[in-house]
């Protein structure tokens, strides 16, 4: 225990010694968690397009102007011709245009179906579907006020207005803010500095030789092992409780859970992102490759961890590979407790798992090390 | 001076190459990143898994369900008997909705009274939840139509409303996720290759003291840059070939611009991004510092270039600097050649903004590395 703690207190210095380190670890992680959510804040809204009006009738423009005030839409302008709106989109000044056929007045007053056609960049396919349904969102209400004008009568029943309603509550995020969502996910990647700081201070007594030294003094393996872990955890439970204060306070993101479970299961995660570091810096002989290798490793899951597409919409194989990140189950913590409100009892096997791989991945280290020196 | 510059060009590449497990690394982990990607973003399908909760259990409350299952959606994975066995699903994550049906819902349908039926929805994926919470509000006539038997089975939005978007999508057709992501995750992979192998090898060498060493040979300090650049400059571009390939041979991304316009760039883009891994090696005291330095600005680097959030949707000061940032116009032209088949003269302003930013970057390395050297 004491040899333990003689590591710790060194481990510690080192760290103390190097302001820039202290600094970066803990206020750089809390920066970089308030530009990237400050930058990705906004909810879509306000997507540019182009209209293009061929009928010119007080009833297709009144069709246009709905894209106008709705807040969805951004209509950048109003294109003389068909032609003039589809070079827009191509331009990349609007990604998509709607245009309204000569006749869209007769045939809506006819009842017949009248095409309006809409015309979109794909290139960002989540944008492009929204674009799509938003477009179809607006159509279907003006054609039920067009359709109400024309059949007066019963208000109800199949043949009027609908006799079914759905009453959506959106639960956990009443405000379906985009950022609510994110933010708890981002802290999955800021919360690498610690990892990354680990890796270069193990490398860096191996570049520098004194790994050698210290394996020499009566201190085992696994005290080493431990001892410069923990102060790497405690940094990263430091800047949990930071990542949350300013998540709460700057960017009002609801916080529904315990405290105490966040860093209970942080502490798992932790433990699971320390141990890929520690086995890396087992591994890797320089900080260059060791921490190139890390922080590779530690970005990849960004576009595959539910983050930003949902775990559900993805094929099955890339969900089952997602599951192998500490990160996917992290940010199913982070969610569950921030917006949920969960427990650490519903969200046991998450933290089971990121236990299990910590200790597989520290266990793998401490295996490398009793093998050099045998 | 070419002979001096062309020995320290050989000195880094042998070095390099002598480092087996970086040489690996940078060679494989793009294949790895890549992968990821396309199989995360081939999304399937969007279905909400959907909980039903079927108090009435009449011939109308089931056909709302499978209604609601053949849409694409909905997925009714589950039934229950219980609003507590529903409020659970929905907690750990197994249903992303729960559709609640009032025992009264049958009855009143056949009265033609107005009947209700609940959707609760996991909002922790407010992309998804609202997606379909339009959808149920323009579904709903519709439903109510075909439930109450008057509706044709190949009853269509424009019969019932008037006015009929018909969407054209255009440069990813199908709307293929991957399409979209594989090229920015080729951009934002080039970037991170780039600033790290620049900020790694320079500082490096200060950390040793090789540095002093090199600096008493004849070779002057900016050609000494230089050929590190050029190494950085030489591993970078052909793990861009690399993914390149992967890309449109393995995963079907078309290029439908000019391959040689698009290699053409990239090298100018990697010379650009280079500038950076130089400002940081000069500022940088030691390797860890530089590193850290690297991954910060590679992970905001490739937050802010549109990744994740299209740039014109986030906020006023996060536009400005992500066109500060060199990989935002970089993805643009990527995407631009590839999806869109863009050409030269489309790409101006996204190619002066890169001159811009080169210019003011190398200015900044050299003004810093001068100081350094008095």
């Amino acid at each position: 225990m004491r040899r333990l703690l003689a590591v710790m207190r060194k481990e510690f210095r080192h760290v103390l010694r190097d302001p820039y380190a202290l600094v970066g670890a803990t206020l750089g992680t809390v920066l970089l968690m308030a530009l990237l959510s400050y930058a990705i804040s906004a909810d879509i809204e306000q997507i540019p397009i182009s209209v293009a009006d061929g009928d010119r009738s007080p009833r297709s423009r009144a069709y246009l102007q709905r894209f106008e005030t709705d807040e969805f839409f951004n209509v950048k302008h109003w294109a003389p011709s068909a032609a003039d709106a589809r070079r827009s989109v191509e331009s990349g000044e609007a990604r998509g245009a709607v245009i309204v056929p000569p006749g869209f007045d007769e045939a809506a007053l006819g009842g017949g179906a009248t095409p309006v056609q809409i015309v979109i960049d794909g290139t960002d396919p989540t944008i492009a579907r929204q674009i799509q349904t938003n477009a179809e969102r607006l159509s279907a209400d003006v054609a039920l006020s067009l359709h109400r004008t024309r059949v007066s009568g019963p208000a109800r029943g199949p043949s009027g207005t609908p006799s079914l309603a759905f009453r959506t509550r959106p639960l956990y995020n009443p405000t379906l803010k985009e950022l609510n969502t994110i933010l708890p996910g981002l802290m999955a990647f800021v919360l690498v500095f610690p990892a990354l700081f680990s890796i270069l201070s193990l490398v860096r007594e191996k570049e520098q030789g004194s790994m050698e030294q210290l394996m020499t003094t009566p201190v085992r393996r696994h005290q080493l092992l431990i001892g410069k872990a923990v102060p790497y955890l405690l940094i990263g439970l430091l800047d949990v409780l930071l990542l949350t204060a300013v998540g709460v306070a700057f960017f009002d993101v609801p916080f529904r859970g315990r405290l105490v479970d966040l860093v209970l299961l942080s502490s798992c995660f932790l433990i699971a992102s320390l141990g890929i570091s520690m086995l890396l810096s087992s591994l890797l002989r320089s900080q260059m490759a060791a921490l190139i290798v890390g922080s590779l490793l530690f970005i990849f899951p960004i576009t595959q961890s539910g983050l930003t597409v949902p775990l559900f919409a993805m094929p099955r194989d890339a969900r089952l590979r997602a599951l192998v990140w500490p990160a996917t189950h992290y940010i199913a913590v982070t969610r569950g407790i921030f917006l949920k409100g969960l427990h650490w009892q519903d969200l046991i096997h998450h933290g089971a798992y990121l236990l299990l791989l910590g200790l597989i991945l520290n266990g793998a280290t401490l295996w490398r090390l009793q093998k050099k020196l045998a | 001076m070419l002979n001096r510059m062309w020995n320290t060009v050989k000195k880094e590449f042998i070095q390099f190459w002598r480092y087996k497990t970086l040489l690996i690394f940078t060679l494989l982990l793009p294949v790895i990143q890549l992968q990821g990607v396309a199989r995360s973003s081939a999304v399937r399908t969007m279905e909400l898994p959907m909980a039903v909760y079927d108090q009435d259990r009449s011939a109308s409350s089931r056909s709302l369900a499978e209604m609601l299952d053949a849409s694409d959606l909905f997925a009714a994975d589950d039934t229950v008997g219980s609003l507590a066995e529903l409020e659970r699903l929905l907690e750990n994550g197994t249903v992303k909705a729960g559709l609640i049906i009032p025992p009264d819902f049958g009855s009143r349908l056949s009265r033609e009274d107005l009947s209700t039926a609940q959707m609760l929805m996991d909002a922790s994926e407010p992309g998804a939840a609202s997606r379909a919470a339009s959808y149920l509000e323009r579904a709903a006539p519709l439903y109510a139509q075909q439930l109450s038997g008057a509706g044709s089975a190949g009853l269509s939005f424009a019969v019932t409303t008037g006015v009929e978007p018909r969407s054209r999508v255009w440069f990813n057709e199908e709307m293929k996720e991957e399409l979209f992501r594989l090229p920015g995750a080729m951009a934002s992979g080039v970037a991170m290759l780039a600033i790290f192998l620049t900020a790694a090898v320079i500082v490096k060498e200060r950390e040793t003291g090789t540095l002093e060493q090199l600096f008493v040979t004849p070779i002057r300090p900016l050609e000494l840059i230089v050929s590190k650049g050029f190494l950085a400059m030489a591993v970078t571009y052909v793990a861009f070939l690399e993914m390149l390939a992967l890309c449109v041979l393995h995963f079907g991304v078309p290029l439908r611009g000019s391959l040689a316009l698009l290699l053409g760039l990239t090298a100018f883009y990697a010379f650009v991004e280079i500038g950076f891994g130089l400002i940081i090696s000069v500022v940088a005291q030691t390797q860890g510092q530089a590193l850290l330095a690297a991954f910060f600005w590679s992970l905001l680097e490739r937050i802010l270039s549109g990744q994740i959030l299209p740039v014109e949707n986030m906020p006023r000061a996060a536009q400005v600097a992500a066109q500060l940032a060199p990989l935002t116009h970089f993805t643009a032209i990527v995407r631009g050649i590839m999806l869109k088949g863009s050409r030269l003269p489309d790409l101006v302003p996204e190619l002066l903004a890169l001159a811009g930013l080169g210019v003011t970057l190398y200015a900044v390395a050299a003004g810093g590395l001068n100081k350094r050297l008095d």
